[in-house]
């Protein structure tokens, strides 16, 4: 019975972190249409110490990134990383 | 252990398609991987069963090596491989792609004991939405100096029946088409192979029977 309420609690705790996934930059990106695309640059902004988590919507054709405190990501490098992994930018969202 | 698996399962591959007396030939798909990245592509159709290896130095070009064994006359391919892609338009819902792939290296035979020069070169175009995928692929082969050149074209359509997110199970349902109009044998002038295509994370693998009941698989895994 323990394990079973501690499954469940567990179960929805990362429910409700997958819900509460509070994006501090939304890059919306051109041509970010297979899983190959999405994986390009989860490894690309993941190599970056500012990046705390990334999240992409492939139907919307966004990047949600979550910075770490105090850290920065400039809309340039941004837009440098997209070029390179072979998308276009299209607009940068930022968060207060 | 996820890399150990799925290089296990690869491996298998490998070993059922040359202990099947099957073979054939196909589109590649994504023949440049994302920057600094390696990929392991395998083909397996009615003429052959192929091994691309390949890395990917930025988003516009791959290099590689090939190696292929024809299935029915006994021989081996030793190849390089250099893919450039040429042209691509990112929309919204869509992307476009002009591939440029050209193909260097040494045939041999065994019977009777000869090695020839190789090239390939194949333009392929491509276009897909989240939902659909079109693909057209032209080239010409050199094996001089036996059969010097021969041309081959070939054609995808292709539809998602379900559309999922980043991270979860892609499905497609294909049909491929191929046009070798220099093949002795007749039947293999004209093909066409219905597949389906999963497709998960840095694993792609496409299952289908051809025209003439010739098995295809293909898989490529990127890391």
């Amino acid at each position: 019975m323990k394990n079973i309420f501690l499954i469940l609690l567990l179960s929805c705790s990362s429910l409700l972190f997958a819900e509460s996934f509070e994006a501090d930059i939304n890059i919306h990106v051109k041509g970010l249409v297979c899983d190959f695309c999405a994986r390009s640059v989860e490894k690309t902004f993941g190599k970056l110490d500012s990046v705390e988590a990334i999240k992409i919507n492939l139907e919307a054709g966004v990047i949600h990134l979550d910075l770490k405190e105090n850290q920065e990501l400039s809309d340039e490098k941004i837009k440098k990383l997209i070029k390179a992994n072979g998308y276009s930018l299209e607009s940068i969202e930022r968060n207060p | 252990m996820i890399k150990l698996l799925l290089n296990a399962f690869l491996f298998s591959l490998i070993f059922i398609c040359f202990n099947e007396n099957t073979t054939t030939s196909s589109l590649n798909a994504r023949p440049i991987s994302y920057p600094e990245s390696w990929t392991v592509m395998q083909q397996l159709n009615w003429e052959k069963i192929n091994l691309h290896y390949h890395y990917s130095p930025n988003v516009k070009q791959s290099i590689g090596l090939v190696y292929a064994k024809y299935d029915d006359k006994d021989e081996q391919l030793y190849a390089g491989q250099w893919n450039y892609l040429l042209y691509r338009k990112n929309k919204k819902k869509s992307q476009a792609n002009l591939y440029s792939k050209l193909q260097l290296g040494q045939l041999d035979f065994k019977e009777p004991d000869a090695s020839y020069l190789h090239f390939d070169y194949q333009l392929s175009y491509d276009w897909e939405t989240r939902k659909h995928f079109y693909a057209v692929s032209l080239g010409t082969t050199y094996d001089g100096p036996k059969d010097s050149f021969t041309q081959h074209q070939s054609a995808r359509i292709g539809i998602a029946p379900y559309l999922s997110n980043y991270g979860k199970l892609h499905t497609w349902l294909m049909i491929q088409f191929e046009h070798h109009p220099n093949e002795i044998d007749s039947d293999n002038r004209l093909i066409w192979t219905p597949l389906i295509r999963l497709f998960k994370g840095d694993v792609l693998l496409e299952l289908g029977v051809n025209s003439n009941q010739k098995l295809l698989i293909n898989s490529i895994i990127r890391f």
